[in-house]
């Protein structure tokens, strides 16, 4: 069908991870927990421990962490100070998911910040703000499709053959 | 500038959905078409791949190419030029194909009565036909287009659907049969959207993107079109940006059109026939650029009618959690509607309206807010659970009335090949305004009978426009205040044509697309009556 190219558009490297989108990848540059942990071992840690309590989750996909910390170190050069400050802080209080932003807002401002952060790359797959936001998972790898996956595909991906979405969802919800 | 001359029978300008389809059948009789498109080719597979690495998946343009010389709305250029007192918003696409790569596929055609308005309920304009003399070519566009939907739906058909009805969502069904206990009737939408393999295209998956892509082709598009065209015979230059009209030197019939690249090297194009189909804010652009001597006020322009009577569907909104996970977001994102306030002896004093549902994925939209709240662990993901499954959002598609102080201009600030913006007054009236309060109503009757919490009305004098962009270039009998015959043909040039949703004299209560496709292949007809 594509018989038009478009001009002003992806480069051949772009098309190459278009590619890996395209089969439902989740979209991570080449980078290893190693390479990732020798920068700063107790700020990784601090990190994981950070990104648990945020998702409630703990296999947490390695490929997707390494991806985000070493975004979100790029994109703020005291990232390591601060994670690891703001996780003492939770560990000190005994913080909770629950009671753990408006803790922060009220107790420590200067990392507030930070969950909102963690929340957005792990649930959204987006790290970075404004024009320094970038994708880096768009899959059923990403938690807010992980979340629906038994009933909702991410959009652009097939729900499933004609006529799937007559069936009734699940209603336990 | 270097001057280059090309020739066709007939010389379209713009390869979206109406231009393309028309260049089709025109050809199709044996006669030369050449399309100029200012846009260049777009190709679906490169779209999708950058929606999905796209970070702002709610802007609709974001995957599309932009060129600066051949610039369309975007959230970052600032494009439209706003005097009224509501500002006039839309989007559009420059580019092979044009708008329809990204539309929600529905495929409406207007009822019997919208088009004598004037003649039933003492308001707007009539019609220079009737919804029987457009029936035929209603039904060759949902052809070319695969329309599927319910027989029943207000429109009488003298021939079913190409085919069957598409399968309704779960959803449909519960607010459907929810619905019937209170007199509402739901049906499912009429749209371009494959209920089988239907010409070569797939039968839809539920990838529940049809804005701003369908990436199987399920859905119809313009891009399909200009292939089709293509296969017929038909030439088409891209990012070819016309900006002239020429009219010959002792009369009124135009001689020939000109284009710039992208380098400004000028192209001069000579036909027998000219169409403009740029959509209904470039064409009455194009025709105010191109002033003379003996046209002072433009090309088609001698009554000052082109570009006013600007209608879209300025709708109200509303946002609420029903009482049961009807799970929207499975199947096309735009699926099933109310139809019953279309029509009425109330039409006199205020608007007429359809009811729309959304059945787009809400995952998205539901996920941020939460994360903006701070909610985070095993309540984030139970509450996106919650709240997608339980989700719903209406809309009504409200008629506005053709007002002539409603228009597109050309505006002052040029873009990088020294052509203006478009610059707008735009107004919504206390007719419209009525409309949009009994809609509010009917929402409130239909969100309580669905269990509602958290009901959230978009604010009253705020309104959501819809790009079904009408009345710019509008047809009618009276000379005097339209702009194309009946036929499509200015009343000023014999040898000029115009087509797209600007042509519809007035905007009902219906997207505009499948109405300006009809129309289009109608007009096909007295161009090839012309020249045949
Ligand atoms: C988000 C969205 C959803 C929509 N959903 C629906 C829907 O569900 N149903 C419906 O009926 N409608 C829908 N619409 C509206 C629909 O897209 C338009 O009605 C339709 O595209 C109009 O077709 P057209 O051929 O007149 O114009 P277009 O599709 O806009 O095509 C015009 C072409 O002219 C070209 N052009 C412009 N200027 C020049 C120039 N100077 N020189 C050369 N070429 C030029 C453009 O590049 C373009 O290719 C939707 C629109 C949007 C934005």
């Amino acid at each position: 069908m594509s018989q038009y190219k478009e001009k002003a558009g992806i480069s051949r490297r772009g098309f190459l991870t278009a590619s890996a989108a395209l089969s439902g990848l989740t979209l991570v540059p080449f980078a290893s927990q190693a390479q990732a942990a020798a920068t700063d071992a107790k700020a990784f840690n601090a990190f994981m421990a950070l990104s648990q309590l945020i998702t409630a989750k703990s296999d947490l996909n390695p490929a997707l962490a390494d991806t985000i910390y070493l975004s979100l170190a790029q994109q703020d050069e005291d990232f390591a100070a601060r994670i690891k400050t703001l996780n003492a802080f939770v560990a000190d209080h005994n913080l909770t998911s629950a009671n753990l932003q408006a803790r922060l807002d009220a107790e420590q401002p200067d990392v507030a910040d930070l969950p909102r952060k963690l929340a957005k790359a792990w649930f959204q797959g987006i790290v970075g703000e404004g024009k320094a936001a970038k994708t880096i998972s768009y899959s059923d790898n990403t938690l807010m499709y992980a979340a629906v996956a038994d009933v909702l595909a991410p959009p652009s991906y097939a729900l499933g053959a004609y006529g799937i979405w007559s069936s009734k969802p699940p209603q336990d919800v | 500038m270097a001057t280059t001359q090309t020739s066709a029978d007939v010389v379209i300008v713009g390869a979206g959905i109406v231009g393309s389809l028309m260049a089709e059948k025109i050809a199709q009789q044996g006669l030369s078409v050449l399309i100029l498109e200012s846009g260049p080719n777009i190709d679906r597979n490169h779209v999708v791949a950058k929606f999905r690495h796209g970070v702002d998946k709610g802007d609709y343009m974001a995957p599309y190419p932009y060129n600066d010389w051949a610039p369309e709305p975007r959230k970052f250029n600032d494009y439209f030029q706003n005097e009224g007192p509501v500002p006039y918003s839309a989007s559009y696409i420059r580019g092979v194909g044009g708008t329809t790569w990204h539309w929600a596929g529905m495929a409406w055609r207007y009822v019997p009565n919208d088009f004598k308005l004037k003649t039933l309920y003492g308001v707007g304009r009539d019609w220079p036909f009737s919804y029987d003399d457009l029936e035929p070519f209603y039904y060759e566009a949902e052809v070319k287009m695969g329309v599927s939907g319910p027989e029943d739906n207000g429109s009488p058909r003298s021939k079913p659907f190409p085919m069957p009805e598409l399968a309704p969502s779960w959803a449909l069904s519960r607010v459907r049969d929810r619905l019937e206990g209170i007199g509402y009737k739901v049906i499912g939408n009429t749209a371009a959207r494959n209920s089988q393999n239907y010409d070569g295209r797939p039968a839809c998956v539920g990838n529940n993107n049809c804005m701003p892509v369908c990436p199987v082709d399920a859905q119809y598009h313009g891009g399909i079109s200009a292939q089709s065209a293509k296969q017929a015979g038909v030439n088409i230059i891209t990012e070819a940006i016309v900006y002239k009209i020429e009219h010959a030197k002792n009369s009124d019939k135009i001689e020939a059109i000109h284009y710039y690249t992208p380098n400004k090297d000028s192209f001069r194009v000579t036909g027998k026939t000219f169409v403009l189909a740029a959509n209904a804010i470039e064409t009455p652009k194009l025709m105010l650029m191109s002033k003379s001597d003996r046209f002072p006020n433009g090309i088609g322009n001698s009554n000052d009618m082109v570009g006013r009577h600007l209608c879209d569907h300025p709708r109200a909104k509303v946002s609420f959690e029903v009482d049961e996970p009807i799970w929207p977001g499975r199947g096309p994102m735009s699926e099933y509607s109310i139809q019953s306030e279309r029509d009425g002896e109330w039409r006199s004093e205020s608007a007429a309206f359809r009811i729309d549902f959304s059945n787009t994925n809400p995952v998205r939209g539901i996920t941020d807010k939460l994360i903006k709240q701070g909610v985070y662990g095993e309540e984030l993901e139970q509450q996106i659970r919650h709240k997608s499954a339980h989700s719903m959002g209406m809309k009504n598609i409200v008629e506005q009335l053709p007002d002539p102080n409603n228009r597109v201009m050309l505006g002052d600030r040029l873009d990088t090949l020294g052509i203006p913006n478009p610059k707008f007054y735009y107004s919504v009236s206390d007719y419209t305004r009525r409309g949009n309060a009994r809609a509010r109503e009917i929402f409130t009757t239909i969100a309580k009978r669905l269990g509602a919490k958290e009901l959230s009305f978009s604010a009253e004098d705020k309104f959501s426009l819809a790009n079904h962009i009408t009345g710019t270039l509008g047809m009618g009998d009276d000379r005097a205040t339209t702009v194309c015959n009946g036929e499509g043909r200015s009343h000023f040039h014999d040898n000029l044509f115009l087509a797209g949703t600007g042509v519809l004299p007035t905007v009902a209560t219906v997207n505009s697309t499948l109405t300006a496709v009809a129309v289009g292949l109608r007009t096909a007809e007295f161009i090839i009556e012309d020249l045949v």
